[in-house]
């Protein structure tokens, strides 16, 4: 990364993940793709400045569903793979600068070949966490822990599992193959959630209704739960909450089962941890300068930060 | 962005115009740019309602410049290094960097002049572009590097993991006949062959080597003609020269070695030379080997072609001369790829220093070029052609450097990039 002057946000409110809360004006420094300093008031310097002084800064989002390829796709190059770099552009320009793709129907490994195209800059785009692909019912049992070696080996980031009617002695045996790297399991149905979350599984994305007593099991173990279309609780409080992309009606249909703040830490500080980007998801000095401001309070009015006015990645400005 | 058309018309106000023909440079003239293309170009223009007006009055604004040679997929940190180490989609992956570096540069259309794989992937690069998901400059795509057995399209000699062709290994007359109409089916614009070799790579890749009897070239050629399709070719010493005269093709790639009669041939015959002479100096150089060299000791082999190069310097400077003092066609290609495609302009400057007119540097990466591509409405600035404008500081004809300073660039209407203060 080249060595840039840096930049001076002189932002009207931040929010903060943690709190659940704006704070008042403050001063955001990014230097070397880090933010140096957060105070009140700093001084210029040598500093570009950018007024935000009508605007919030909030952490860059992180998108943990991401579907960037289609299930059409075949061949080793063609059209989708432009199609994919365009999703990831347009992620970018939403405000999302981390974007985890949990598997693609693509045999070969292109999600890695886009995550290092972007990495790369050779073209712009979210930075892609990649589970290359989904471990599917097309796999026997028996082939399961070759397919996860094989995922690990050729670079992934993350372990994708789909499997309907899978045991949690299937899924300590992914996690235990996975060797480190985090696991997701798409679950539907509350038995599934509850084997993922024995299995203690990083994440699971869910897109069904969770009873009381699975919500009360889950909340008591470790697993984070990506919400698809589908999902519902009784009661949100206790469970962690990852914002993922395939909900339809994005991070505005996750606010209105938990509350605007509590869905802008799901994508920001609650993201970060699950997929462990301990660099990540605060404004805070020291962390990766992933930021983006929106006009106005987010909490008043979610639908902002589809239109993000400011979009920072790795202390660049993107737009 | 670039990626979307500008439906409000736009008003140029340049300082001085270079037409893309000449011979003079015009001054304050303003140009209206309606739906991609130019309206009107005088020294005032027509206002229509919600125009927008771009003040160049500082700058010299010419065409969007043309390269007839480039290898998008080519990286210069890796040359032919990738063509068995990465995946297909990665070898597409690596061009989209020089394609933007050469539309931010200036150029607005570009012939690839084959690819680095069997795939059809230039050809869906190009697609890609033309629907606005990658930035980039219009391309024509010869998909593939056709020549026969040990020929220049050989790929290295290389083992690994996507152990693949790179996909235009072809001898005879019928299966050469076949390769065309399979490279027209997946969306040939151009064909290209390499009918010698290059800089002695190795046994079979010398620039009096020859991979094509004269059969099969025309067998070639004349097959790509019943498409509707040219045929540019790699020629570098005299004979492969005259043989490519000879076949009819449009384009000779190089003609590094020609003798003065051969380039009275060329002349006589009409057809076009795309010397690229800077990437010949650079090779002389040794500025490509060193600068490719990679940390990982990757990169072109030591005996790479400058050897070659250094030996035959005095010939190469004898035949720019011949060229230089013809009338023969001139195009301008810069076999970037080989070397940053953001330096492509450089080629504008080695065809200077090689003797050629400015003027006549400059038509052959406008008017020129746009002749040999057969776009007619490219190359020039006058109404009804597709507004492809760049702007520069100072004077191509009188600097032939101020090439290298463009910082104004629009394509067919849409403004890619704005001069600070524009």
């Amino acid at each position: 990364m080249e060595p840039e002057p840096g930049l001076l946000l002189r932002c009207g409110r931040l929010f903060h993940p943690q709190r659940l809360e704006l704070w008042g004006r403050a001063d955001v420094l990014v230097k070397d793709g880090t933010i140096a300093s957060v105070a009140p008031r700093i001084a210029t310097g040598d500093a570009r400045v950018v007024d935000l002084r009508d605007c919030t800064l909030l952490p860059g989002l992180i998108d943990l569903d991401a579907g960037l390829l289609s299930d059409q796709v075949s061949g080793d190059t063609g059209m989708w793979l432009y199609e994919a770099l365009a999703a990831s552009r347009d992620l970018l320009r939403r405000g999302i600068t981390t974007a985890r793709v949990p598997g693609g129907a693509d045999k070969r490994w292109s999600l890695l070949d886009l995550r290092r195209a972007i990495a790369e800059e050779l073209a712009p785009g979210a930075e892609l966490l990649v589970a290359p692909h989904l471990l599917d019912d097309e796999l026997s049992a028996a082939q399961i822990g070759r397919a996860v070696e094989r995922e690990r080996r050729n670079g992934a980031d993350w372990i994708a599992v789909d499997r309907r009617g899978v045991t949690a002695d299937e899924l300590r045996a992914v996690v235990d193959s996975a060797a480190g790297l985090p696991v997701a399991v798409a679950a539907q149905t509350a038995a599934e959630i509850m084997v993922a979350n024995d299995a203690a599984v990083r994440s699971a994305e869910v897109s069904c209704e969770l009873d009381a007593g699975t919500a009360a099991a889950v909340a008591k173990g470790s697993t984070y739960l990506v919400p698809r279309d589908g999902f519902g609780a009784p009661d949100a409080v206790g469970l962690r909450l990852a914002f993922g992309g395939r909900l339809t009606g994005g991070l505005a249909q996750l606010a209105e089962l938990t509350g605007a703040a509590p869905a802008l830490a799901a994508a920001t500080v609650t993201a970060a941890a699950c997929a462990s980007l301990s660099d990540r998801g605060t404004i805070e000095p020291g962390k990766r300068a992933d930021l983006i401001a929106v006009g106005g309070d987010p909490i008043a009015d979610i639908a902002l930060l589809g239109n993000p006015s400011v979009v920072i990645k790795q202390g660049r400005l993107q737009r | 962005m670039s990626d979307t058309k500008s439906v409000q018309p736009t008003i140029v106000k340049a300082g001085a115009v270079f037409d893309g023909v000449g011979p003079d440079l015009r001054g304050p003239t303003e140009i209206l740019v309606i739906d991609g293309r130019i309206a009107e170009i005088d020294g005032t223009v027509s206002r229509p309602d919600g125009a927008e007006t771009i003040d160049l009055s500082d700058r010299t604004v010419s065409p969007g410049f043309i390269d007839c040679h480039i290898h998008s997929e080519l990286t210069p940190t890796r040359l032919l290094g990738t063509v068995h180490t990465e995946s297909s989609a990665m070898k597409s992956l690596f061009a989209l960097k020089g394609l933007k570096e050469m539309l931010d540069s200036g150029f607005t259309t570009v012939r690839d002049a084959s690819g680095l794989d069997e795939s059809n992937s230039t050809v869906d690069l190009k697609r890609a572009i033309d629907i606005g998901l990658i930035d980039g400059p219009r391309m024509l795509v010869a998909p593939h590097m056709l020549s026969g057995t040990a020929g220049h399209g050989e790929a290295p000699p290389l083992d690994s993991f996507y152990h693949r062709p790179w996909g235009g290994i072809v001898d005879g007359v019928d299966p050469i006949r076949a390769k065309v109409r399979h490279e027209v089916l997946i969306g040939a614009d151009w064909i290209k062959v390499s009918l010698s070799g290059f800089f002695g790579f190795r046994r079979g890749d010398g620039p009096e080597e020859i991979c094509w009897t004269q059969d099969e070239l025309n067998a070639c050629v004349e097959t790509a003609r019943d498409y509707g399709v040219h045929t540019m070719v790699h020629a570098l010493g005299d004979e492969s020269v005259r043989r490519s005269v000879k076949s009819g093709a449009r384009s000779i790639e190089h003609a590094s070695l020609a003798s003065a009669e051969t380039v009275k041939m060329i002349e006589d015959a009409g057809t076009y030379v795309v010397p690229t002479w800077i990437v010949t100096e650079l090779f002389q150089s040794g500025a490509v080997t060193d600068v490719h060299k990679m940390p990982s000791g990757e990169g072109p082999p030591p005996e790479m072609p400058q050897v070659g190069i250094f030996l035959m310097g005095d010939q190469l400077a004898e035949t720019q001369k011949h060229i230089a003092a013809s009338d023969v066609k001139i195009a301008f290609g810069s076999d970037a790829g080989g070397f940053p495609h953001g330096e492509a302009w450089r080629e504008f400057v080695a065809m200077v220093n090689g003797g050629i007119s400015p003027l006549r540097a400059l038509r052959a990466g406008m008017s020129t070029a746009a002749e040999l591509l057969e776009l007619p409405d490219h190359g020039q600035l006058k109404p009804g052609m597709v507004a492809d404008i760049v702007a520069m500081q100072g004077d191509p004809l009188k600097d032939i450097e101020a090439t290298g300073r463009v910082d104004f660039v629009m394509k067919q209407g849409a403004i890619h990039r704005r001069s600070d203060g524009a």
